[in-house]
């Protein structure tokens, strides 16, 4: 009826095809990929969860972290710890251990973070992330410090009867993919849902979302956290792909390689992060099989990028398509 | 039934007291004009019944109910909605975006995670209702920042009104705009429902006096008189501090 015209989506079934083609091209890569593709494209589902992760803070609710490897680390010392320290094997609980672990710590960093804006958000995320991560490099007896943990092992998974052991890299890489769609569809959900209109509006004017009737600190609240229980998840997956951790995925080398991720691929398009995550792992992976100055490398392509194209690559992409530039 | 009750309200800024010790009683349905000089403390005092800041001093009552102490966001519960002088309104969001913003607002559904919005077609329905009537329709899937000034005083307006509110704050809905805009403006201010009540602050006395039942003029942060339009255009006071001249009609534009 109405709803169908009002914004004009007579072309959802291109969308549905582009996106039935994606999954298809991406499940049928690993038969072409030799094994070092394979393991770069799953970090780069796994950083692309962690982006997404942080887009909502920086994209939609308009909120610019500089502390976001917190939860990275958070999730992965959760992870870890729970596998090595408890000895527990179970994927799921694990999984689920890790998440309630990053809502715990997101619902109580945005106690402190949230209660500013701006510059000082900025400034007060990474100072917490400094924070973090120096409890992390110095608390060695807990968490091996810059020696870190190893000795996790890929998870196995017990279900329908059988064992589904993911220990080589491509079954790895679809249990990575699946939680990859299964964030790319959560996220979505988030960001078209009434919560994530309103984030939005926060974005585009807070005082006139205040005056409208909406409790806008417990949405930046909660948006804090959601992207907080993502970036976990995303540590927890890391850590899984590298059998190890230690304090550096918490460091704000970390935040800051996300953060471009974010601002490269293009923060006001759903799809942006994801190819900033793409674009900044292949140069890392690529470039510096060629190349020991491949983070100069990185920061002239930060720099070019900034200068031609602000609103991301994923922005200018749409901006051509679509005129009106009405992403959201 | 009184909509909204102010007693003894006070707010300074720094040194300037720009509300001092302001009491007026509005009744549901009234069409109250506030008027003064540059400075006389309209747009303060709408502010704090709006809750943008809290009051220094005094009570305010809305439907009997004390909202003194309650934050912005919270008094939207009790049917309180305002507009904004300087066009406040999602500027790189689309016309039709901004309006659904404005409707969800109160729906119960305004935090839920995990569905679309585009579900909820109540939403839909009625923003597509506010775009006809306001004849914005074919404009919708514009950016705000695109349209028109006059057309962006209109989603501003939109934007009050979305909420169903009971009491309505409309702060100079028409400056800037045109003679021929504001009247435009004028006539749709008049038409709202009566069940809605209006305070409206207002520089352009051709809009006040067309929209308004009952007038109080504030001076220096003090409520100098209050009375019918009639009144208001007889009271020489008035004339001395606001409207400027001896003009016995008092229809003429002032200040």
């Amino acid at each position: 009826m109405i709803t169908l015209s009002l914004r004009g989506e007579g072309k959802k079934y291109i969308h549905y095809f582009l996106i039935i083609a994606a999954i298809a091209i991406l499940l049928c890569l690993p038969k072409v990929l030799s094994i070092y593709g394979v393991t770069l494209l799953t970090e780069i589902f796994i950083y692309s969860i962690f982006s997404m992760s942080l887009n909502l803070l920086v994209g939609y609710l308009g909120y610019t972290s500089l502390g976001h490897a917190t939860f990275f680390g958070v999730g992965g010392y959760a992870l870890a710890l729970l596998a090595l320290k408890a000895g527990i094997q179970n994927f799921f609980f694990c999984i689920a251990a890790t998440l309630m672990v990053g809502a715990a710590f997101g619902f109580l960093l945005g106690l402190i973070t949230m209660t500013v804006s701006g510059i000082y958000f900025l400034v007060i995320t990474l100072a917490t992330g400094q924070v973090f991560w120096a409890v992390v490099w110095s608390w060695r007896s807990f968490t091996g410090g810059d020696d870190g943990l190893s000795g996790i092992s890929r998870p196995i998974l017990f279900a329908f009867g059988h064992r589904w052991p993911f220990s080589n890299e491509i079954t790895f890489y679809y249990l990575i993919f699946i939680f990859f769609i299964l964030c790319l569809f959560l996220i979505y959900l988030i960001v078209k849902s009434p919560f994530g209109c309103a984030l939005l509006g926060i974005r585009n004017n807070e005082m006139r979302m205040r005056a409208l009737g909406y409790h806008t600190w417990r949405y930046k609240y909660f948006c804090y956290v959601m992207a907080g229980i993502f970036g976990s998840l995303a540590g927890a997956l890391k850590v899984y792909q590298d059998c190890f951790i230690n304090a550096s995925c918490a460091s704000i080398t970390q935040s800051g390689l996300v953060l471009l991720m974010v601002v490269i691929g293009g923060s006001r398009v759903f799809l942006g992060p994801v190819i900033g995550a793409f674009v900044i792992q292949i140069i890392a992976n690529i470039v510096s099989s060629y190349t020991e100055y491949w983070s100069t490398i990185m920061g002239v392509a930060l720099i070019l990028s900034v200068m031609f194209f602000p609103e991301g690559i994923a922005g200018y992409v749409v901006r051509k398509v679509k005129p009106k530039g009405n992403n959201h | 039934m009184i909509a909204v009750e102010v007693n003894n309200l006070c707010k300074g800024f720094g040194g300037v007291q720009a509300v001092n010790n302001v009491s007026l009683s509005v009744e549901a349905g009234e069409r109250r004009a506030i008027i003064g000089p540059n400075g006389a403390g309209k747009t303060t005092l709408l502010n704090l019944i709006g809750g943008l800041y809290p009051s220094d001093e005094g009570r305010i009552l809305v439907f009997g109910h004390e909202v003194t102490h309650f934050p912005d966001y919270r008094r939207t519960a009790f049917g309180v909605a305002r507009t904004f002088q300087l066009t406040s309104v999602f500027f790189e969001l689309s016309v039709l975006d901004n309006v659904l913003l404005a409707i969800q607002a109160i729906k119960p559904y305004r935090f839920r995670m995990f569905r679309p919005q585009r579900v909820y077609r109540d939403l839909f329905e009625k923003a597509e209702m506010f775009l006809n009537k306001w004849d914005l329709w074919e404009k919708r899937n514009m950016l705000v920042r695109e349209l028109s000034y006059g057309e962006q005083r209109k989603v501003e307006l939109i934007m009050g009104l979305a909420s169903d509110p009971k009491i309505l704050l409309l702060d100079e809905p028409t400056s800037g705009l045109s003679a021929a805009e504001s009247a435009y403006l004028a006539d749709l201010i008049v038409e709202m429902g009566k069940d809605i009540t209006l305070l409206i602050v207002e520089h352009d006395m051709d809009v006040v006096f067309s929209i308004a039942s009952k007038i109080t003029v504030l001076y220096y942060g003090s409520v100098l008189v209050e009375g019918t339009p009639q009144e208001i255009s007889d009271h020489s006071k008035t004339k001395e501090v606001y409207l400027g001249f001896k003009d016995p009609s008092g229809n003429a534009k002032g200040g």
